[in-house]
């Protein structure tokens, strides 16, 4: 089985320090979640620096009347992942919001989810939040209907996303999400599993 | 008459060999000449009484001295009038320098004095040189003897002799006059300026209290790449007794009262056959029957006419021309002239009595405007006034009035209709204000002819704005619209 890629595609530059180059980002609002960008080594560090900070940068698109991308963030939501990219001495740095890698499912939180090609894995994921979040049990059966009820509900939403990447919001509203299983199971939309 | 030029090197400041001060060691300067000894001897002998010594510490070369200003100079030399008693004095002193800076003005011409002079004649005197030859310097620390050569040459002898005779010279460079100086008498026979290829030969008096001289020069002051003088240099430079005068920027020429020739034929003069008696006479009775004819006819200068334009529309234009005629006894102002229609438009004011009769009363009968097309004027009997300056009609009418001894009431004016330039002011101040108000009046009529069409078209626009908004509100509000996705492919 291949290995899920995140799609990446040019959106355009920022020039903190120098320039750099953005090959894919999200916002949820005005919040980035996900920033992938490449270039040398101060110019990408100056970006995470800006962001870290709270304070806003923007990618510039080379085309024309096209608006440029404000990048805002809150201070420390954001973790760097940091990598030289051998052979040709540029770095490559994804910024991800804190939410995407360690969610909390102790309260009312939420998470994100990204969508590749494969959609299976995407879906077996959403459904090991969700087994993580509510106190009864869910079976991977019961995945596909619980993608398009969270959708019905506004617990999953799309990101505004740039560069081909696609994430989704996840809401983890323990409460919501059982209601919607018993629901389900109620009206015999989903069935337990035949032991 | 016998003249003697003797030179002198320099005029100027020579420091004496006393002191300033008492007690000072700046030494004392005295202004006075520097010249040779032999021609020091020459003055001490002929004019003892004018010359001082400057006193020197050492007298090595020249002798300074102070000459009286009565002696006449001419560039670097004295001028004396010398008979040929003393000549044997000066002889005596010539004779012992060789090319003696003295020369004898003797029939237009100058002499050089009896001197010493050298001469060789084909003698030839054999001497003997000794060379050492020091090779190069590696040679030298060698201990070998020099290269020792003695050559033998020959050389012309120079001799030296007595030159017992005067000998025609070009002596201090310049000419003396012939006769005594006479510096004002003018030329006879040419004009005293003569104009022509773009230069000019005049006769004119030279710098500060210099004799007059002809003078050659551009007519305009020029580049030198346009300058005629400049383009004949050569030949004017060929005349002799010619110089160039950096301060005026023109040729002068010291070699008498006659112009050279060659000047005049450079600027085309030619000295023309009196003119037939009956030719002047004739010449004489136009000038003078031009001289006769008194009135001065019209010159119509239309162009600035156009000036008084704007000040015609508010009723008192400026009169430009004051037209007069003399036998009909009416007097034009004019204010306008159509060039097209070679008319005049001016007040034509009628008068009883002759204006130009002094003290004779008149008066003004009526005034009106007219149009007068210009060959209505063209009499001799009508005359413009040349005095007459650029005014109002009102002033001008006031004045002629005033001219004619006749005090003009404004009741009369009043009647000639004609408005003061207050009034005229007033009036142009009411046609202002009713212009702006009919203007606005236009504005007003305007706006209420165009307020339904005004109206319809901003309600079109609150209605495309209305739909535009609408629009935007429920593509926005659609997305949670969505259908429910399937649930095979539920991220669809």
């Amino acid at each position: 089985m291949m290995q899920p890629i995140i799609a990446q595609a040019f959106i355009g530059q920022i020039s903190v320090v120098g320039e750099c180059f953005a090959f894919g980002a999200a916002l949820d609002g005005q919040q980035l979640v996900y920033l992938d960008v490449a270039g040398p080594a101060t110019s990408v560090e100056a970006v995470w620096a800006k962001l870290a900070q709270g304070k806003e940068t923007a990618i510039v698109p080379l085309e024309r009347d096209t608006e440029k991308i404000v990048l805002r963030s809150a201070e420390g939501k954001l973790k760097r992942f940091e990598r030289k990219v051998e052979g040709i001495g540029i770095y490559h740095l994804l910024l991800i919001h804190h939410d995407l890698l360690e969610p909390v499912y102790a309260e009312l939180s939420t998470t994100y989810l990204f969508l590749t090609s494969h959609k299976d894995q995407t879906t077996a994921k959403l459904g090991a939040h969700i087994q993580a979040l509510v106190d009864i049990a869910v079976f991977p059966q019961w995945f596909n209907y619980l993608v398009q009820q969270g959708r019905v509900e506004g617990l999953l939403k799309p990101l505004t996303c740039y560069g081909g990447v696609k994430l989704w919001r996840v809401t983890l509203d323990r409460d919501a999400w059982s209601r919607l299983i018993c629901r389900g199971l109620q009206q015999q939309q989903i069935q337990l599993p035949n032991t | 008459m016998l003249q003697l030029a003797v030179h002198f090197y320099e005029k100027g400041h020579y420091p004496t060999d006393q002191p300033a001060m008492p007690g000072s060691k700046r030494k004392l300067k005295m202004s006075g000449y520097q010249v040779s000894k032999a021609n020091y001897q020459i003055l001490r002998t002929l004019i003892p009484d004018l010359v001082t010594d400057i006193p020197r510490s050492r007298i090595v070369e020249y002798r300074y001295i102070q000459v009286d200003d009565s002696v006449q100079q001419q560039s670097h030399y004295f001028l004396l009038p010398i008979t040929e008693a003393q000549l044997p004095q000066v002889e005596a002193i010539t004779k012992t320098e060789r090319r003696p800076a003295v020369y004898l003005w003797r029939g237009e011409g100058w002499w050089s004095f009896p001197q010493l002079e050298t001469y060789t004649d084909g003698e030839m005197e054999t001497y003997t040189i000794t060379v050492k030859d020091y090779g190069t310097l590696s040679a030298l620390n060698t201990a070998k003897p020099l290269d020792v050569r003695t050559e033998t040459r020959q050389i012309e002898k120079t001799k030296i002799r007595v030159r017992e005779t005067y000998e025609a010279s070009k002596g201090p460079g310049f000419l003396l006059a012939q006769s005594a100086p006479t510096s004002n008498s003018t030329p006879t026979g040419f004009p005293t300026s003569i104009t022509g290829n773009g230069m000019v030969l005049e006769w004119k008096r030279g710098y500060e209290d210099k004799n007059p001289c002809w003078w050659l020069r551009d007519e305009k002051r020029v580049s030198k790449a346009q300058s005629a003088t400049y383009r004949h240099y050569a030949a004017i430079k060929s005349v002799p007794n010619t110089r160039w005068s950096k301060t005026f920027g023109a040729w002068y020429f010291t070699g008498g009262q006659q112009p050279p020739q060659r000047w005049l034929e450079l600027v085309g003069y030619r000295s023309t056959p009196a003119m037939p008696p009956q030719l002047a006479q004739q010449i004489e009775d136009v000038l003078a029957q031009d001289e006769k004819q008194p009135l001065e006819l019209i010159p119509l200068n239309l162009v600035e006419a156009n000036y008084g334009r704007y000040e015609w529309r508010y009723g008192n234009p400026d009169v430009w021309c004051k037209l007069y005629n003399r036998t009909e006894q009416w007097m034009l102002f004019v204010a306008n002239a159509s060039l097209t229609e070679r008319s005049l438009y001016g007040y034509k004011l009628q008068l009883a009595g002759d204006l130009s009769s002094e003290g004779q009363s008149n008066q003004i009968i009526s005034g009106e405007w007219v149009h007068l097309s210009i060959p209505d004027l063209d009499s001799d009997t009508t005359q413009r006034d040349p005095n007459f300056i650029r005014q109002s009609l009102y002033q001008a009418v006031r004045g002629m009035a005033h001219l004619a001894n006749n005090e003009l009431p404004d009741e009369v004016l009043v009647r000639l209709a004609i408005p003061s330039d207050a009034e005229c002011r007033r009036l142009a101040f009411q046609e202002r204000q009713r212009e702006i108000a009919a203007e606005l009046e236009a504005k007003r009529a305007l706006a209420a002819t165009m307020k339904p069409y005004h109206e319809y078209q901003a309600l079109l626009k609150m209605q495309q704005h209305f739909a535009e908004t609408y629009q935007r509100v429920t593509r926005c509000k659609a997305l949670p619209a969505l259908a429910t996705p399937p649930l095979d492919d539920p991220w669809s």
